[in-house]
């Protein structure tokens, strides 16, 4: 046995954050950080979309073969 | 499928694309690149792209592989920021809303890039840990472990390290911020 380790254990439960116990991080982190990393993501979406894409896709069907 | 068909999906997954590509290699530049490479491989290769599978998801997978290979190729982290990247870049943006964003960011930058790409895939981008795990060639299981790791490295960036704190999600963003 080791008495010790059961301690720490039994203080790292108590503790806020345990990376240990993923429950606990998905319950406590999941509505910050989720809502910082899709805001994050969502801004990127938004974001204005260069036309060479649109162009280069035109290009690519105008080509009309599947070889580039 | 026609090209039209295939090309109107295409087109309709560049904004989730190209933010994939820049959260994980930090740059629009190099992004746009990536985002430029993936388009031409996906048209040359449509006729693997399975019917009733995930666009996204293939597309995703398709621009990794074009990530690591030049990660590969240089020997470290690809990053080749444009200092565009830290701000809000949509144009809906509030100022409040820009701050905690560039807050993220930084976090976000820090990251292993391992955790970083399963945190935008699981999450933000709608995808299933099934297709995570498919897209980074890894099993499930190794993609919660990152999802965790990478959540809990992010929390700690943000300095989201005490349950009061945790309470109060809306202030917490500023704080870092404020105090800057």
């Amino acid at each position: 046995m080791l008495p010790d380790f059961d301690d720490e254990d039994r203080k790292d439960q108590a503790l806020p954050i345990n990376p240990a116990n993923s429950d606990q991080l998905g319950a406590q982190f999941g509505l910050v950080i989720g809502k910082a990393l899709k805001a994050h993501y969502d801004d990127l979406v938004e974001a204005p979309i260069p036309d060479k894409f649109m162009e280069l896709l035109a290009q690519l069907e105008a080509s009309g073969g599947k070889k580039p | 499928m026609t090209d039209t068909d295939f090309k109107r999906q295409l087109i309709a997954e560049i904004p989730s694309l190209r933010a994939f590509a820049v959260s994980v290699c930090g740059s629009f530049h190099l992004a746009d690149d990536l985002v430029q490479e993936t388009l031409m491989k996906a048209w040359a290769n449509s006729t693997k792209f399975e019917m009733g599978t995930s666009m996204r998801a293939w597309l995703f997978t398709i621009l990794r592989n074009g990530y690591y290979s030049l990660y590969r190729k240089r020997h470290r982290e690809v990053q080749d920021s444009d200092g565009y990247y830290a701000a809000s870049v949509s144009v809906q943006g509030a100022q409040e809303s820009r701050l905690d964003l560039a807050d993220l960011r930084k976090a976000l930058d820090k990251l292993p890039v391992e955790q970083r790409e399963v945190l935008i895939l699981v999450g933000p981008s709608g995808l299933s840990y099934e297709e995570a795990a498919e897209i980074c060639n890894v099993q499930i299981g190794t993609i919660k472990s990152r999802v965790n790791r990478g959540r809990t490295k992010l929390a700690q960036l943000m300095g989201l390290d005490s349950p009061q704190e945790l309470l109060i999600p809306s202030q917490i963003l500023k704080t870092d911020v404020a105090a800057a």
